[in-house]
């Protein structure tokens, strides 16, 4: 049998411990609101910034290419061959090559990695990668299908307040086309039909 | 006694909400404010960049023929003849992205078209671009371009000393300047700033055509 003291006491003791008990979790939930908006805030910003970024360098690319192809030039045929011969639209020949990767693919990763401001080391975000660099774990990816440039852009976001438990980075994506055209009033693209590139463009 | 009690805790409480709901609502207008402010920001950057770009879309050395016209905000239209080509380019892309919350800008109107700025170096001093003739003198977006002019007069671009030392790189710039006012919109009741936006973008040209 439980005195009226006791039951109370009791009742004293359970207020205390809801108090307790709300507190924490208003906490938690506080926390993680904060959190959330904190995270999603910069995520929204860095998924807009990496979309323009890849519009850009696909636009870069797209820019890259000879104009002469575009008009329909001639030029000095490959390997010393008499005559003349069309222009082809990217840089094919070893002595218009530097590196491993076409003037395209350079022009697009550079404009891309710039404007999504990808670091060289996350540890030092004001050195910023160019084309010779690694493209991982972020960077861009260009290639053509012949008609378009096309740009891949990835950028290691470091989240603001990371979620205990959770991944303090996230990898946000952006993808951009663009054609090179000719023309003043009216743009003309121009398509090749097939890749630009001999062998599949380097990753 | 119980309920003069109850009449006083009433009021505290309509008192407790009266003072936290206009501090709440005014840091919903500014939270609301400071993300229209990083979009805004993120478009205009996005913007001037696909802007200088776009210049080398356009035929190398073409000028505009005379009755061209392009682009312009809110219906305005920029005459563009007599000028390259790429100019044009550059302002039907900026005025292309910039799509959205453009209402709540006022630009700072300059020159549509320039030539001749310099980044200086030890020994070159720095140069202040200049309004190619016929340019619209008030355009939201203003680029430094180089032209060949029909009579084969070479007009120079942007010189870049830090591309390429000493001589530098010829590229292209484009510059964009708005404030941003919340004065017509219900923010305006919780926003007392009118934060300046810049944007700056240099492209370079594309090695077949330095």
């Amino acid at each position: 049998m439980t005195s009226p003291h006791s039951r109370v006491t009791r009742g004293r003791c359970q207020r205390g411990q809801t108090l307790i008990v709300f507190a924490l979790a208003f906490t938690l939930f506080l926390f993680s609101l904060t959190c959330l908006v904190a995270d999603a805030a910069a995520l929204y910003v860095w998924s807009g910034r990496v979309q323009a970024a890849a519009q850009l360098g696909a636009q870069s690319g797209a820019d890259a290419v000879d104009p002469r192809y575009l008009y329909g030039a001639t030029g000095a045929c490959p390997q010393g061959a008499p005559g003349a011969c069309p222009v082809p639209i990217v840089d094919v020949s070893a002595q218009d090559r530097s590196g491993a990767l076409y003037a395209f693919q350079r022009a697009c990763i550079e404009a891309a990695d710039q404007s999504a401001q990808v670091p060289v080391d996350a540890a030092n975000p004001l050195v910023l990668k160019s084309a010779d660099d690694p493209q991982v774990p972020d960077g861009t990816w260009c290639a053509s299908d012949g008609c378009r440039v096309h740009a891949q852009v990835s950028r290691v976001v470091q989240l603001p307040i990371p979620f205990p438990g959770f991944p303090g980075t996230i990898t946000v994506r952006g993808t951009g086309d663009a054609a090179p055209v000719t023309g003043t009033d009216v743009a003309t693209s121009t398509c090749t039909g097939s890749a630009w590139v001999p062998a599949p463009p380097p990753h | 006694m119980r309920r003069r009690r109850r009449r006083g805790d009433d009021a505290q409480a309509v008192l407790e909400t009266a003072l936290v709901i206009p501090i709440l609502l005014l840091l919903v207008c500014n939270f609301i404010a400071v993300m229209v402010q990083v979009t805004v920001q993120e478009q205009l950057n996005a913007a001037t960049a696909l802007a200088a770009q776009s210049r080398f879309q356009a035929p190398e050395n073409a000028i505009d023929p005379s009755g061209t016209r392009c682009c312009g905000e809110r219906g305005a239209a920029l005459a563009t003849s007599g000028l390259p080509t790429g100019c044009r380019y550059a302002a039907e892309t900026f005025y292309g992205t910039m799509t959205t919350d453009t209402g709540l800008l006022h630009w700072q109107g300059a020159p549509l078209c320039t030539s001749g700025g310099d980044s200086g170096n030890a020994a070159n001093a720095p140069a202040q671009p200049v309004a190619y003739a016929g340019s619209p003198p008030n355009a939201e977006v203003s680029c430094d371009i180089g032209a060949i002019t029909p009579g084969g007069i070479v007009v120079p671009g942007y010189l870049d000393r830090s591309l390429n030392p000493p001589s530098g790189l010829d590229v292209v710039t484009c510059t964009a300047v708005a404030s941003l006012d919340f004065a017509n919109t219900p923010l305006a009741w919780g926003v007392f700033w009118t934060p300046t936006l810049r944007a700056h973008a240099e492209a370079l040209p594309p090695p077949f055509r330095q």
